[in-house]
């Protein structure tokens, strides 16, 4: 069920009516139906996967037990054995097919001919999320930071709360986990603000990230790079920089706004990214739910930036490898990770990777000249590297790359058509309202608004989303991590 | 009332006040300059496909009906197949732009029982949009000449119309402020025949292929959500007593790739097939102002092939 469907319109009303209609006061009847209701939203993109994300919540679930043991040997053997059910269920549904084709192209190299059986079945959505969902619960009961949870209906709500099931924001346990113990009061001004940042979750979606997705698939899909120019390659790796982010921030907008109509909180996902003055500063305002997860989880248990430099920038690459990974079974995916690593190293190295925590230009309206150029060349940055992300091998993002180069005087007549495209005045325009908006959660953060100039901008963001909506919807990028 | 129902009844407060202060006055506004247009489309290929499907409920039944795009508006011969076949015949072609799903509900609506429906099948398979296949703007175009047509608009095309509704409006705007009829030499509803096939490039030497259409290159079979809904129309039609077929479009050898043609053109409809793709490949020259477009005078190469699959698939036991 997409967000961006009539069905999932009506899901969110009976599911909403249903929720208060039972009250605060029975919250386990309410968890219930949180659960029933994650289900069936899950079951409408394919029922058959509805068994593992049962059964990857029951392991889960039991393993938090066994790792709560007191004998420390013994938590820490099921705390693998944990660690190899998740990332088992993961190396089957998501990388299988990858290692098995790579190890036929392997063994081909050395003349002989492989061909493994690859599985056919697809990937579950939001197996990522869901999967580190769980792993999240387990090791922080074995570090001590969440008790074993004895009610399964409580800890199911935790893990497939239907907002966050397939796209995230990836949820920690000592975060969420003690929402669905106690009673949920119905607050009206947290749901009124669910409701700007749902609709400006669908703005950023429907009309900047989905009219970029127009021109960045044709472009890519365009078999002759070198025939396009230059101009017009950079401006679709522009646009796909613009679309990701409303594609995946906007997603998370419409997951918070729609939990905080519940009475719930979930974490933040993304902290105005385009306004990071270094790479550092892009992945603490990017995805944070899963770059919080890494440093967490694997990161400062690798020892973090405790022992030295080399050891610290040993730890980023490796998080940088991972999340790559985490992303998808490819090449392109590592490389992208990787590279980004690489960017990060030599911040680490200078010691200005903790530089830029602030508020960019925090008070005023525009920002400072020096600024204005840290933003950009990390903003160049993150979208060469983006190249990587969208293409859907390594040669295809070669060929990109080099063609983005190789061709700079073909088709100058691009920079001014692209510059005053529709998907490129919408994207201006949220960054607008986001620079506006930097020091709040969301870009349509606007409750202090005098009432007639709010409705008048809830009016003009809805008429955008009525008359410049893409026929063609297309399905949220993360949802196939 | 409890609070999270109060929150309810602000939103549709919110609603209602932006149907009333916004949608209500804008639809008032865009509902008069298309009216005010509409003496300056008469004539136009919009009104023609109107007079198509009056054709269809004019002629009587039995009768063949060939459904599709504009590929069947140029290449079927509605007097060549009537001969072949003996049935009375209507070229139905619409325009492809307006998509497989407006195609086949306005046809469906005008079909009678014993009629006999050729679905023409395209190359591109009407655009091939995998999620909407009634999205072009070419079919709001039709609706803004032909406005009576508004009933039979679908919940998709409603939720539609907002994407394509200001760039028709201005387009008749311009029109109505210039005083101008809409005015095309090929594409104009006087040179359709009494049974609907296209007249107006009798005689006249073939023109440039239009680059737009030059650089569609197709390489996917039918979409899935296509085969979905044309099937679901297609049983209708069987269980209203229509006979249906599907039948392949004429197109140019350079156009039509012909390794991959059989991937290009496969489709899982229920209905009989006739013949085979490769058979309607023809020779470039053969064609008019795109590769799918015959020449008036070549219509004959294709009606023969279509003509006589027809005539044996009636002529075989069911």
């Amino acid at each position: 069920m997409l967000f961006n469907s009539a069905a999932f319109a009506v899901f969110l009303l009976a599911v909403y009516l249903l929720y208060w209609s039972i009250g605060s006061k029975q919250f386990r009847l309410q968890n219930v139906l949180i659960v029933l209701a994650s289900y069936v939203f899950y079951s409408w993109w394919d029922w058959r996967f509805l068994g593992l994300l049962i059964l990857s919540t029951l392991l889960d679930f039991t393993y938090g037990f066994w790792v709560a043991s007191p004998d420390r040997r013994k938590a820490r053997l099921f705390l693998w054995l944990s660690i190899i059910n998740n990332f088992g269920i993961l190396a089957l549904f998501k990388y299988y097919n990858f290692f098995a084709s790579e190890f036929a192209t392997f063994m081909a190299s050395f003349g002989w001919e492989v061909h493994p059986y690859l599985l056919t079945w697809g990937l579950p959505v939001g197996i990522s999320f869901y999967t580190f969902h769980g792993m999240s619960y387990v090791f922080d009961i074995y570090n001590g930071r969440q008790k074993p949870i004895g009610n399964f209906v409580h800890y199911a709500a935790f893990v497939c709360y239907f907002p966050l099931l397939v796209a995230g924001p990836i949820e920690r346990a000592n975060h969420l986990l003690p929402q669905f113990l106690k009673p949920r009061v119905f607050d009206m001004e947290l749901a009124k603000d669910g409701l700007r940042q749902m609709l400006w979750g669908f703005f950023k979606k429907l009309v900047m990230a989905d009219g970029c997705a127009i021109v960045v698939d044709r472009i890519y899909q365009h078999g002759d790079y070198s025939e396009l120019g230059s101009m017009n390659l950079l401006f679709a790796a522009v646009f796909f920089t613009f679309q990701i982010y409303g594609d995946f921030s906007g997603y998370s907008d419409i997951a918070m706004g729609c939990s905080k109509l519940f009475g719930i909180q979930i974490l933040r996902n993304f902290n105005y990214p385009f306004f990071s003055r270094n790479i550092a500063e892009f992945w603490r305002r990017w995805h944070l739910s899963l770059s919080s997860w890494f440093r967490d989880y694997l990161y400062y248990p690798l020892g973090g930036s405790q022992n030295g430099k080399w050891i610290a920038i040993r730890n980023t690459l490796l998080v940088f490898f991972v999340s790559g990974f985490w992303h998808g079974a490819n090449w392109t995916f590592i490389i992208w990770g990787i590279l980004h690593g690489l960017l990060f190293a030599p911040l680490i190295f200078t010691g200005a990777n903790r530089k830029f925590t602030d508020v960019p230009d925090q008070g005023k309206v525009f920002p400072s000249i020096g600024n204005i150029g840290r933003m950009l060349l990390t903003f160049i940055l993150v979208t060469l590297l983006f190249v990587l992300f969208r293409a859907e091998s390594m040669p295809q993002a070669g060929t990109f790359l080099q063609a983005m180069i190789s061709t700079p005087g073909k088709n100058p007549g691009a920079l001014l058509l692209w510059l005053t495209s529709t998907p490129m005045i919408f994207a201006l325009i949220v960054l607008a309202f986001e620079w506006v908006a930097r020091e709040k959660v969301h870009g349509l953060d606007i409750a202090g608004m005098p009432a007639f100039r709010r409705r008048l901008i809830y009016m003009s963001i809805l008429a955008c989303i009525i008359f410049f909506k893409q026929l063609e919807s297309q399905e949220f990028i993360y949802f196939q991590f | 009332m409890q609070a999270p129902f109060k929150l309810l009844w602000l939103v549709m407060r919110f609603i209602g006040l932006f149907i009333l202060v916004f949608l209500l006055p804008y639809a008032a506004v865009v509902a008069y300059i298309n009216w005010k247009a509409l003496p300056f489309n008469q004539g136009n290929y919009y009104t023609a496909i109107a007079h198509k499907l009056h054709m269809m409920d004019t002629v009587p039944s039995p009768k063949i009906v060939c459904i599709g795009g504009s590929a069947s508006a140029f290449s079927v011969d509605a007097g060549q197949l009537r001969d072949s076949t003996g049935f009375k015949v209507v070229n139905a072609g619409m325009s492809a732009g307006m998509g497989y799903r407006s195609i086949l509900t306005l046809a469906a609506d005008h079909l009678k029982p014993g009629d006999i429906a050729v679905f023409v099948l395209e190359h591109g398979f009407y655009f091939n949009r995998q999620n909407q296949g009634n999205g072009d703007k070419t079919f709001y175009e039709f609706l803004a000449t032909n406005p009576w047509y508004l009933k039979q608009v679908t919940l998709d095309q409603w939720i539609n119309m907002p994407a394509f509704v200001n760039e028709v409006t201005y387009a008749n705007y311009k029109r109505w402020k210039a005083g101008k009829v809409h005015g095309d030499k090929i594409y104009r509803s006087k040179d359709i025949s009494n049974y609907g096939d296209m007249e107006s490039h009798k005689g006249q030497k073939p023109t440039k292929v239009i680059p737009a259409v030059k650089r569609m290159k197709y390489r996917k079979p039918m979409s899935p959500v296509f085969e979905e809904y044309a099937n679901r129309i297609f049983d209708d039609l069987q269980k209203r007593g229509v006979k249906v077929f599907v039948a392949y479009p004429a197109a140019s050898a350079t156009y039509a790739w012909k390794p991959t043609l059989d991937k290009t053109m496969s489709a899982n409809l229920d209905a009989v097939k006739l013949g085979n793709p490769h058979e309607v490949i023809f020779d470039d020259t053969m064609f008019f102002d795109t590769d799918y477009h015959m020449r008036y005078e070549y219509r004959s190469s294709y009606n023969a092939i279509l003509g006589h699959h027809l005539k044996n698939a009636l002529n075989a036991k069911p």
